[in-house]
């Protein structure tokens, strides 16, 4: 009996982590050991890992095929075996043959420029038959529901289409573990539910798959780890073999069920569209274009001073287009944008786009010095609940203590308009509450915000007005919690019913 | 013969036609041919005027340069005081007419190697080395793939700072700019080289999906593309090629088969590109 098949033991183990302990390297700045003692075993089917931002949920997963320690260094104290192989002594790229991967932020590590190329990359790497390879990317590009999209060009792609990209792209691999890092994090409500119906289906044909993501707030079905500062703080598996609908992004952990309240109104009495103040921003007659492609069409829109609105719609529907014309960044083909004075707070889907300094405390005093506001920095900090790692450097946070550190920078110092798209990508239910109120407090006062989310409940604790564009026509403009929020929540329970 | 070698080939033998031949119908019609293949291909008509706009002005800075620093030829149409550097002098029409011919082979190349870049994906000519190189040439076509990635980062961090507030002013503000440009480049190789890592990159022989496909079509343009090169470069080494002349006075261009046929051919095999499958 081999080392590896002693851990493993007998039976179907897949993974199997001993008395796990694992250390970045110094230069990291990460003193603390980012997994500690963990003792984990996992069978074929659904695991969930969950767990606050920074608690060692993208760590644990690099440790399924290698990336720690073999990409990233640091050291590592006890056992880890994949598949029959000892993670210490085998290269990632020969766990890959085993190991499928989806990264939190995938359009970082995009190698080719079409969609189709990019799919077949990790096929391709495996040495399959081009034949093969054919089917296998024309099969996970409908698994992901974006089948007529295999010959368009990266670039042109939106956010959620890019993570369906990369989720296709580790399915066309075929691997008995599929590890993916918040995988849902851009998609709608009709690509979540598909993707979790794909993954439950490859579960019970026999793959291990293994997801941090904070928008499963429960899968029956699914064994759901839980971790905290590197610890495994709790470890359940569910009673019930079927699988039960996805909660929308942002839905707390500790909700009855996952399926959204679609027959409450929101506690707080919405505002009416334009109520809180006047000539916030607006858009009269807008349309916006690109490579002969139109990306919004004869859009009318305003929002007043104080006031939240919540644009929603499907990805590649054109939300991100809709911030960047108000924000003044695309130039329209037709029509005529109006924003008050004063400072734009733009948060891109991208938060590494700011920042680059040493720490997250001066990147928000740099928004501060630019703007030539006199605040303080420590005040949006503490609101986003960033005091504790304010001086650390943002590219060694995690991924959801990164979009928060983006936050901070672009709302610090009041701003006139914010413009946020997709703000709680990567975030915990915690955060995405503090959040939600910082938010508020931002409107009560008198900044116009508009926020671009898939997160049913960012929206709902909004309590704004929700707009819904559809191929870059809008299509409602309702106060919170109206018909098309709760038409919204009503699609996304009943496609991912059981 | 693969679509990538198809059409390497098919540029190299335009590119050839368009530099070794001086005659201005070879390259206007080589030109012509370039362009019927960027406007049948999948750019955006924003990307076309954009390489038209460039082309434009490349040409019209050509022709004027010339114009203005050489002073031969017949037809004097201005005189420049003297005392002005390097374009004091007399101005001629056949000045102009050279820098003209000039600024056609110049275009006429630029677009046949934009065919290039349009056509098949750059990562797709490396990475179509033979055997033993074919793994540098994918990670190589993987780091190209960082220049527009990067080059869209220039365009978000700029937009992204200038609504934090800042301003290009100065060498700082530029600073300011470039550091996290550098920055984010050194990120996303980083996180590129862990993404192919996950993906099997080097872990043993790679096939192909794309650029290995086969078709009559694709023979029948690889074969007009290596005929016109033969015939372009024997008639280069023997002298035959169109040789126009702008100076003392413009000579009539060439209308020789030896000068035509070639470009002809080498434009209209340009049709006989199949459509990429998806």
């Amino acid at each position: 009996m081999t080392r590896a098949q002693a851990i493993l033991g007998t039976g179907a183990t897949t993974l199997a982590f001993e008395k796990l302990t694992y250390t970045y390297p110094a230069w990291s700045d990460m003193p603390a050991p980012a997994l500690v003692d963990v003792d984990l075993r996992m069978q074929p089917g659904l695991t969930l890992v969950d767990g606050d931002s920074g608690s060692g949920k993208s760590t644990l997963l690099r440790l399924c095929n290698g990336l720690v320690p073999h990409f990233h260094g640091g050291s590592l104290r006890g056992r880890a075996v994949v598949c029959g192989l000892d993670v210490l002594t085998t290269p990632t790229r020969r766990l890959a043959r085993h190991v499928g991967f989806v990264f939190q932020e995938p359009e970082l590590g995009f190698v080719r420029g079409t969609v189709a190329r990019e799919v077949a990359f990790f096929p391709e790497n495996l040495g399959l038959q081009r034949e093969s390879i054919r089917r296998r990317v024309h099969d996970a590009l409908d698994q992901v529901g974006i089948g007529g999209l295999a010959s368009r060009r990266l670039a042109t792609l939106s956010g959620g289409e890019r993570q369906r990209v990369a989720l296709a792209g580790a399915l066309a691999a075929g691997p008995a573990v599929l590890a993916m890092d918040e995988p849902l994090s851009q998609l709608d409500g009709r690509g979540a539910t598909a993707l979790t119906a794909t993954l439950s289906a490859l579960a019970a044909g026999g793959t291990t798959v293994v997801i941090a993501e904070h928008r499963l707030g429960h899968l029956i079905g699914a064994r759901r780890v839980t971790l905290a500062e590197g610890r495994v703080t709790s470890d359940r598996s569910s009673a019930s073999g079927s699988e039960r609908p996805s909660a929308p992004r942002g839905a707390p952990d500790d909700a009855p069920h996952a399926a959204p309240r679609t027959d409450q109104p929101s506690s707080r009495p919405p505002r009416a569209p334009g109520g809180a103040g006047q000539n916030g921003w607006s858009l009269s007659r807008v349309t916006v274009g690109a490579g002969g492609r139109p990306l919004l069409e004869g859009v009318d829109l305003a929002g007043g001073a104080g006031e939240v609105v919540v644009v929603t719609g499907a990805n590649g529907s054109g939300k991100t287009t809709l911030l960047r014309t108000i924000a003044g960044l695309a130039e329209p083909l037709a029509g005529h944008v109006e924003r008050r004075p004063g400072r734009i707070a733009y948060l891109p889907q991208e938060p590494g786009v700011l920042l680059h300094r040493h720490s997250v405390r001066a990147e928000v005093d740099q928004t501060l010095r630019w703007s030539q506001l006199s605040g303080s920095a420590q005040e949006v900090l503490d609101l986003l609940g960033l005091g504790d790692i304010a001086d650390r450097d943002p590219r060694d946070l995690s991924g959801g203590q990164r979009q928060r550190a983006a936050l901070a920078v672009v709302l610090a110092g009041r701003p006139a308009l914010a413009l946020l798209d997709e703000p709680t990508r990567g975030m915990d239910a915690a955060a995405r509450v503090s959040l939600a109120e910082v938010l508020r407090h931002l409107a009560e006062a008198g900044t116009a915000v508009v926020a671009a989310t898939h997160d049913v409940a960012l929206a709902r604790e909004l309590h704004g007005r929700v707009v819904r564009i559809e191929d870059g026509v809008l299509v409602a403009d309702e106060p919170g919690a109206g018909p098309a929020l709760r038409a919204a929540m009503a699609r996304q329970a009943s496609r991912s019913g059981p | 013969m693969t679509r990538t070698a198809a059409v390497a080939l098919w540029v190299l033998a335009a590119l050839v036609v368009a530099l070794f031949d001086s005659d201005p119908v070879a390259r206007a019609v080589v030109l012509a041919g370039a362009w019927a293949l960027l406007a049948r291909r999948q750019v955006t008509g924003r990307r076309l005027r954009t390489l038209a706009v460039g082309l434009g002005v490349l040409a019209l800075f050509t022709t004027t340069l010339n114009g203005l620093l050489s002073h031969t030829g017949a037809t004097v149409i201005g005189v420049l005081p003297s005392w002005l550097p390097l374009v004091g002098g007399p101005v001629t029409a056949e000045a102009f007419a050279n820098g003209g011919s000039i600024a056609l082979g110049l275009i006429a190349a630029i677009s046949v190697t934009a065919v290039l870049s349009v056509v098949i994906e750059p990562t797709d000519l490396v990475d179509a080395l033979p055997g033993p190189l074919h793994h540098a040439g994918a990670a190589l076509g993987a780091a190209l793939n960082l220049v527009p990635a990067t080059a869209a980062s220039f365009v978000a961090v700029r937009d992204a700072q200038r609504l934090r507030g800042w301003r290009p002013r100065g060498a700082r503000a530029l600073v300011d700019l470039a550091v996290p440009v550098l920055l984010g480049a050194i990120d996303r190789s980083v996180q590129l080289a862990e993404s192919m890592e996950a993906r099997a990159f080097g872990a043993g022989p790679r096939t192909r999906l794309a650029g290995g496909e086969r078709s009559a079509r694709l023979t029948a343009l690889a074969l007009a593309a290596l005929l016109v090169l033969v015939v372009a470069v024997v008639a280069y080494a023997l002298g035959e090629t169109g040789s126009w002349y702008a100076y003392p006075l413009p000579t009539v261009p060439s209308l020789a088969p030896a000068v035509l046929v070639p470009a002809v051919v080498i434009a209209l095999a340009g049709a006989l590109l199949p459509s990429e499958p998806a």
